[in-house]
């Protein structure tokens, strides 16, 4: 914003600077003076006090060095007094003086040799003695006899607070003094009477010794970040006062001779500076409550001055706004007084003047406003309309002021399609080279589209064109008319131009007066050319005299159509329609024709007939019965094959309807699909059916029939095809019958049968089969891989892979019948033994896939291994006959030559004990080779018949003692009126003997002491076997139990869980031998580590027998 | 009428404006000075007297040090940093009170403690208060693994404890060891003990002789300890305490002439072991993760500045309290809410300390390089 000197302002400025100036000087030049006056001041106070502390801090550091000095005189002069050692002097010493902690004096290597310490530091006396201090600076720095130094701060070994040792060379030893610190600190604080200063004694390394706040110096604050400790430490000044300008202290620094160290006093600057702070402040104030008072002043002054000013102004702006009666202020000051009468004159010429012209103006209104037209004004200069006339509101709606108001207004009522090049058109004119006449369009008020025509004048200004007048008159109506016309032409021009057909319009001579595209197109000609030609030169298919008699008989306001045919330019001809009819134009009858190329249609008629030609010889052809049939049934038309696929003639066959020779059962079915048909729900029909030969005979046929439409689209005919399927379905009913029987033979047989394909999936599965897979339904089977569900693994879980399937077999050994001894598994996890045989369906040389039987085989395994046993206990048998009896005779000598012995020796002693144990052995082995020879011989002893529990009695009585003995419970449990049974009860004594024996070792065994769990249960009750009476013993422990391995062969001869020598492996192999001597069964279960179940099963007598 | 009215209102809203503008001037002219940033804060606290003084005086320096660089060169993003110290006295009480004190002061975060001992002490205010505590030295195994807002630059002391055992049994063949620690730090030195023994039963040696004292105690003795000590015929010393209680052992066993290696922690690697062990010290073993030798230009430079500042050499507490300082400033410009500064922190990318670099893992500790560090005629020397 521009700043304007007003009058207001310039008094305002004056009257402020009058009051403030003397203020400011004022408030300047106290400032300085009683800055300069406290800086000064401080300066003085600081150098009393820095020369006072460094005067204390001589003082206390002159005694310790002075007792120092004393024991350094003692020991140069070799003169230690008392009695006690160099020790205990320092120790008295040390205690007396109290300025130190501890002295010690250090030899030749620094080591620590005599020591004293004060009182409270007597019991670490011990660990200081004649540690190596050679580190210490105090040591290692040179120095002559009787020179003192004095260290840095470093922290007490002692106290772990910070001292200070003072050093005294004794020729090459150390006397050294711990001096405590506390002293200093009480001399520093004693200063602290004075407020805001801060005081340090700061050593070589700027390391505080003591501070005005003692915690600092116990934290060993480093002062060098203080400029002047900094310089003082680094050039040695002494200099007392530095004041920095830019620091927050007031720093004063003094050296202490012969220590190095430094003594400081600083005062916080702004405490120092406060008081100018204060006067500062209030001088500013001061200032601001001049400049306030000032302007209020001034403000009221100036507005009382002016007023006169100011109402003058305000009558001027209303004279300016045409207010000439204004009152002009009168009697202020006498200045004023003659400007407001210079302005009365000037305002009573102005309003004179002003009255002239508009009324001339108003004249030249009344004459514009006659004008039929919108008079307007457009001033190149601003872009603006000054003059509208009032014919505005009556050609566009709105009044001339809207116009004038809004620069856009005319703009806007210009039709958008004419705005742009109207715009341009006003433009071109400005320049003067357009016509200054010209058409567009303006929208009213209300919406509706004006034509205007506008008639502009350029008006130049020195040459430069400055305004446009222009008039614009309202042309609509006329244009309307004009373009409606206009319109009328264009549409029916384009409608001649994209007809179809070629238009040709001629007059009674035969001139083409009119022909439009599409004639030039079809005849090859341009359209200049054909208006050159006649009617002749194109139609070739009438002649003169007929075309003059045709054109007559139209005359008369008739259309005929005929065809005939055009030539084209370059001589082809076309078959053509034309349509032909007269009119009348400016009193001359002319004539239009509309030609239309009718070449395709004549094709296409071609290609039909053709196409029908072709269908009438198919349907001739016989090869397939056809017919037409109508609706209701009859026959339209038929060939000769249907004929005879029924065995009519034709004429009897033209009189029936397809229900006729329909089969009695077929005719509902199939009248229902041809209902269907019929009735458009389906495109095709497709079934089979049977017809009636006219000899009565059945004949089958596959019927396929359509829906033929009609041109109203209704389905009224059916077009049907029969073909004679009866030899193709007597074949089907053979091969049906032939798979009945196939598929009874399947069930009803015993062995297992399935089927697979080429992959091994099953295809089918009889009864049988599924019988002994313990699968319910063939469904259960069909499509799963067999090999997989039957055949997947080995008893012992060795999975087999797909190469050991039958399939796969079949496909190594094509073209034979294999058959195998193999295990398959039923549904429910179990496996049996079976014997397969797979036979390979081969057709053509291709595997299709494979049958196998297959029979459980299980007995038959289980009897092979019996047979086996047999045999084997047979050649047993023999071999240990001949053995028994080689064997028999000499021990038979051994045992009696034993008892000679015995006999001999008559008393006892070591001798007799080894003859009995030969005679005993000996017997033993005798015991053996009886076993051996009744395992050998056949039949045994007399058979008698027994009571079971009489038999077991026997036996029981033979060894109860033993069982009694090894503390061995028997339960026994036997049914009433048990059956006999014939028996060598000798025999079946010792079947029951060696039973008990195997039990009472294998509870023994496991239980080697008395135990409750040591029992042997036997049970006796009647079963019946194969309808055949037994006596069941069962005889159960639980004792260690077999081993499962072991199972199956504990049968055989010599199988023995016993130690060597306490079994022969005989027992069970000969209760074996006996139980079948006696035609029973002997079966043995265990469960290892649990228990052992013998039943034995012998055939009772027949009661009635008895 | 209306028009007199008018020029009334106009007259008393030019006195109001003027007033207003007279009363702006005052303020403008009597709270100019206050016109700057408001400082940010953060603590150190650390032991900073007695006997343990010398690590936490060097800990102090080294984080000033890093404060005053970052004045210098204009704060964080123009607000100065103030460093409020503190002295936990090596007491547990005293450090709860520095602590607490801090957070009255409403400090961002806080450098601390040097002693792993204090750090355990107060760990659980800091928690509860949600501040950031970095520590520069705080070796204890029981701060690792834990989320938490304890941050700290140097490993825990399992490696160097290992470190040492497998150079002593394995190396040396020391069979034998006696074990001397301070329970004045005991979080430290107890782990230590811990973290020393598995490894060197692992290696075939056994600790014959373990003696722990309270360093300061008015009966304590090192004359009587170290005796007890060489009674049992060590192979070899491991003495876990400060510097000065180091030191003072160390003569006690050259007192009595009885020559075995002696190994020590990183606590005591300071200059006070040599100030007062003189030769006594010769020879003491430690694995450090400070370099006295490090010729990293980074380390090289600070060294020399801070010589010239303080007045004495750099240590371990002055070399890991400046990185600590320094990350942790790093951390406050990126984000100076205290609350996040954790987040912060876990999320910076490696930074560049001077002997090493140092990257967080999600609990906020750190490993480092190890340099066997021997003393040899009065000076740290490392060993490759």
């Amino acid at each position: 914003m521009r700043f304007v000197i007003t009058l207001k302002r310039a008094l305002l400025l004056n009257f402020v600077l009058a009051a403030a100036l003397p203020t400011c000087i004022l408030a300047v030049l106290t400032l300085t003076y009683v800055r300069d006056y406290l800086l000064d001041e401080v300066v003085r106070d600081n150098r009393f006090l820095v020369n006072e502390l460094k005067g204390d801090t001589e003082v206390f550091l002159q005694e310790p060095v002075q007792v120092l000095g004393h024991i350094r005189d003692l020991l140069v002069a070799d003169r230690v007094p008392g009695v006690g050692s160099l020790d205990d002097y320092l120790e008295h010493e040390v205690r007396r003086s109290g300025l130190f902690e501890s002295i010690y004096l250090l030899d030749e290597t620094g080591r620590v040799a005599h020591l004293g310490v004060s009182k409270k530091l007597e019991q670490q006396k011990r660990d200081y003695y004649a540690i190596d201090l050679s580190s210490h600076e105090l040591f290692s720095r040179p120095g002559r006899t009787g020179e003192v130094g004095w260290s840095d701060t470093f922290i007490s070994v002692v106290t772990g607070e910070p001292s200070i040792t003072v050093g005294v060379k004794v020729h090459d030893r150390t006397l050294v003094g711990n001096v405590s610190l506390a002293n200093l600190n009480r001399i520093v604080s004693r200063l602290n009477r004075l407020k805001d200063l801060s005081f340090a004694i700061i050593d070589r390394k700027g390391i505080l010794i003591a501070h005005s706040d003692p915690e600092m110096a116990l934290q060993r604050v480093s002062m060098m970040f203080h400029p002047e400790v900094v310089r003082a430490l680094e050039t040695g000044t002494e200099e007392p006062l530095h004041v920095h300008e830019d620091s927050s202290l007031l720093e004063s620094v003094a050296r202490i001779p012969g220590t190095g160290w430094v003594v400081w006093v600083a005062r916080t600057r702004e405490v120092v500076l406060s008081p100018v702070e204060n006067v500062q402040n209030f001088m500013v104030y001061t200032l601001l409550v001049s400049l306030v008072v000032g302007s209020v002043l001034a403000l009221v002054n100036s507005r009382k001055v002016m007023s006169p000013m100011t109402a003058l102004v305000a009558s001027m702006r209303r004279l300016a706004d045409g207010d000439y009666d204004v009152d002009l202020p009168k009697k202020s000051y006498s200045e004023l007084d003659e400007l407001a009468a210079g302005f009365r004159l000037m305002a009573t010429a102005v309003s004179d003047r002003e009255n002239s012209i508009v009324e001339r103006e108003q004249r030249f209104r009344n004459l514009v406003n006659s004008i039929e037209g919108i008079v307007w004004e457009f001033d190149l200069k601003t872009n603006r309309f000054v003059f509208v006339s009032h014919h505005c509101e009556e050609i566009l709606g709105c009044s001339y002021r809207q116009w004038l108001d809004s620069p856009d207004f005319w703009k806007t009522h210009i039709h958008p399609d004419d705005r742009q090049w109207v715009s341009d058109y006003l433009k071109g004119l400005s320049q003067g080279n357009l016509s200054p006449q010209f058409e567009f369009r303006m929208i009213n008020s209300d919406g509706i589209l004006l034509w205007v025509r506008n008639m502009v004048n350029l008006v130049y200004d020195n040459d430069t064109p400055s305004r446009l007048y222009g008039v614009i008159f309202d042309i609509t109506e006329r244009k309307i008319s004009e373009i409606s016309l206009r319109d009328s032409e264009i549409r029916f021009r384009s409608l001649v131009e994209q007809a179809a057909d070629a238009i040709f319009i001629h007059d009674q001579y035969g001139r083409l007066f009119e022909v439009n595209e599409q004639a030039c197109r079809s005849l090859g000609y341009s359209r200049d050319e054909l208006l050159g030609l006649s009617v002749e030169d194109i139609d070739v298919s009438h002649d003169p005299v007929q075309l003059v008699s045709l054109w007559n008989s139209v005359r008369h306001g008739e259309t005929v159509t005929l065809d005939g045919e055009h030539r084209r330019k370059d001589g082809t001809v076309f078959p053509v329609e034309v349509r032909l009819g007269s009119f009348t134009f400016e009193d001359r009858p002319l004539f239009l024709a509309l030609a239309r190329d009718v070449t395709e249609r004549r094709q296409a008629e071609a290609a039909l007939r053709e196409s029908e030609e072709r269908f009438r010889n198919y349907f001739e052809l016989g090869l397939i019965g056809m017919s037409l049939r109508s609706r209701d049934g009859s026959f339209i038309q038929f060939n000769d094959r249907l004929c005879e696929i029924v065995g009519y003639e034709r004429e009897e066959l033209a009189r029936k309807t397809w229900v006729d020779i329909t089969h009695p059962d077929d005719v509902e079915e199939s009248r229902q699909k041809m209902e269907q048909l019929l009735a458009g729900q389906f495109r095709r029909l497709s079934m089979e059916k049977r017809y009636i030969h006219k000899s009565g005979k059945t004949v089958h046929v596959s019927i396929s029939a359509v829906g033929i439409r009609n041109a109203d689209g209704v389905i009224d005919q059916t077009f049907a095809i029969a073909d004679d399927i009866t030899q193709r379905k007597k074949a089907e009913q053979a091969l049906k019958e032939s798979e009945e029987q196939f598929r009874l033979l399947l069930n009803s047989t015993a062995e297992g049968i399935y089927g697979t394909d080429t992959d091994g999936n099953c295809t089918f599965c009889n009864p049988a089969g599924l019988a002994m897979l313990g699968f319910g339904s063939e469904d259960d089977l069909l499509g799963r891989n067999m090999h997989e569900v039957i055949h997947h693994s080995t008893p012992e879980g060795r999975p087999l892979t797909a190469e050991d399937s039958p399939i796969s077999i079949a496909n190594m050994h094509p073209g034979t019948t294999i058959s195998k001894e193999d295990i398959f598994w039923r549904k429910d996890g179990s496996w049996f033994h079976v014997e397969y045989f797979g036979h390979p369906i081969v057709k053509d040389g291709e595997l299709l896939g494979m049958v196998v039987t297959f029979h459980d085989i299980t007995e038959r395994k289980q009897l092979q291994q019996q047979h086996i046993r047999t045999a084997q206990l047979a050649s047993l048998g023999e071999l240990a006959a001949g053995v028994a009896h080689e064997i028999n005779n000499p021990i038979n000598g051994v045992i009696n030559y034993a008892q000679i012995l015995i006999n001999r020796l008559q008393k006892s002693g070591l001798e007799t004990e080894l003859a009995e144990r030969i005679m005993k052995e000996g017997e033993r082995i005798a015991v053996i080779v009886r076993d051996l020879l009744f395992f050998a011989r056949e039949g045994g002893p007399e058979v008698k018949v027994a009571d079971a529990g009489e038999v077991l009695s026997e036996a029981l009585s033979l060894t109860e003692a033993q069982i009694r003995k090894e503390g061995i419970l028997l339960k026994i449990d036997s049914e009433e009126n048990l059956p006999r049974i014939s028996t060598r009860a000798q025999q079946i004594q010792q079947l029951l003997l060696n039973v008990l024996s195997n039990s009472r070792h294998a509870l023994n065994e496991k239980f080697p002491l008395r135990d409750e769990r040591k029992i042997i249960e036997i049970s006796m009750r009647a079963v019946t076997r194969r309808n055949r009476e037994y006596v069941q013993f069962k005889i159960r422990d639980h004792g260690i139990g077999i081993p499962a391995a072991l199972l199956e062969k504990v049968m055989n001869p010599f199988v023995t869980t016993k130690p060597a020598g306490v079994g022969t492996g005989l027992g069970l192999s000969i209760s074996h031998e006996i139980v079948e001597n006696h035609s029973g069964d002997i079966r043995i279960e265990s469960i290892e580590g649990e228990w052992t179940e013998v039943t034995i099963e012998l055939p009772a007598t027949d009661r009635n027998r008895e | 009428m209306e028009c007199a009215g008018k020029s009334r209102g106009d007259r008393k809203a030019r006195i109001g404006r003027a007033m207003v503008a007279c009363l702006a001037t005052a303020l403008l002219v009597s709270g100019g000075c206050q016109s700057e940033k408001e400082p940010i804060r953060i603590g150190f606290v650390g032991g900073l007297t007695g006997r343990v003084a010398g690590l936490g005086i060097a800990g102090r320096d080294g984080a000033l040090f890093a404060v005053e660089e970052i004045n210098r060169a204009g704060g964080i993003h123009g607000r100065q940093v103030v460093l409020s110290v503190k002295d936990d006295k090596q007491d547990a009480d005293t450090a709860r009170a520095a602590v607490r004190e801090l957070l009255a002061e409403n400090v961002v975060a806080i450098v601390g403690h040097m002693t792993s001992s204090m750090t355990a002490a107060t760990l659980p205010i800091i928690n509860e208060a949600g501040r950031v505590m970095i520590s520069p030295t705080s070796k204890s195994n029981y701060f690792s693994g834990k989320d938490d807002h304890f941050f700290r630059v140097t490993a825990s002391i399992r490696h160097n404890a290992e470190k040492i055992a497998e150079l002593a049994c394995r190396d040396m063949g020391l069979k034998r060891f006696a074990v001397l620690y301070d329970i004045d730090n005991r979080a430290f030195t107890e782990s230590w003990v811990k973290e020393f023994q598995t490894p060197y039963a692992a290696f075939g040696g056994g600790i014959v002789f373990a003696r722990e004292f309270k360093s300061g105690a008015p009966d304590l003795s090192f004359f009587e300890l170290t005796r007890d000590a060489v009674d049992h015929k060590p192979d070899a010393l491991l003495v876990l305490a400060s510097a000065i209680d180091t030191a003072l052992i160390a003569q006690q066993l050259q007192k009595l002439e009885y020559r075995v290696p002696v190994f020590t922690s990183e606590w005591s690697f300071t200059s006070d072991l040599l100030h007062y062990g003189g030769r006594a010290v010769e020879g003491l073993v430690s694995f450090h993760s400070f370099n006295a030798e490090s010729r990293r230009p980074l380390y090289l430079a600070f060294r020399e500045k801070f010589v010239k500042r303080f007045g004495y050499d750099t240590s371990f507490a002055s070399v890991l309290t400046y990185d600590a300082t320094r990350l942790l400033l790093a951390a406050i410009s990126r984000n100076p809410a205290p609350d996040s500064l954790k987040t912060t922190l876990l999320g910076m990318e490696t930074f560049a300390g001077l002997q090493s670099d140092i990257a967080f893992d999600p609990y906020g500790d750190v490993s480092r390089e190890l340099f066997q560090t021997v003393i040899v005629n009065g000076q740290f020397k490392v060993i490759d």
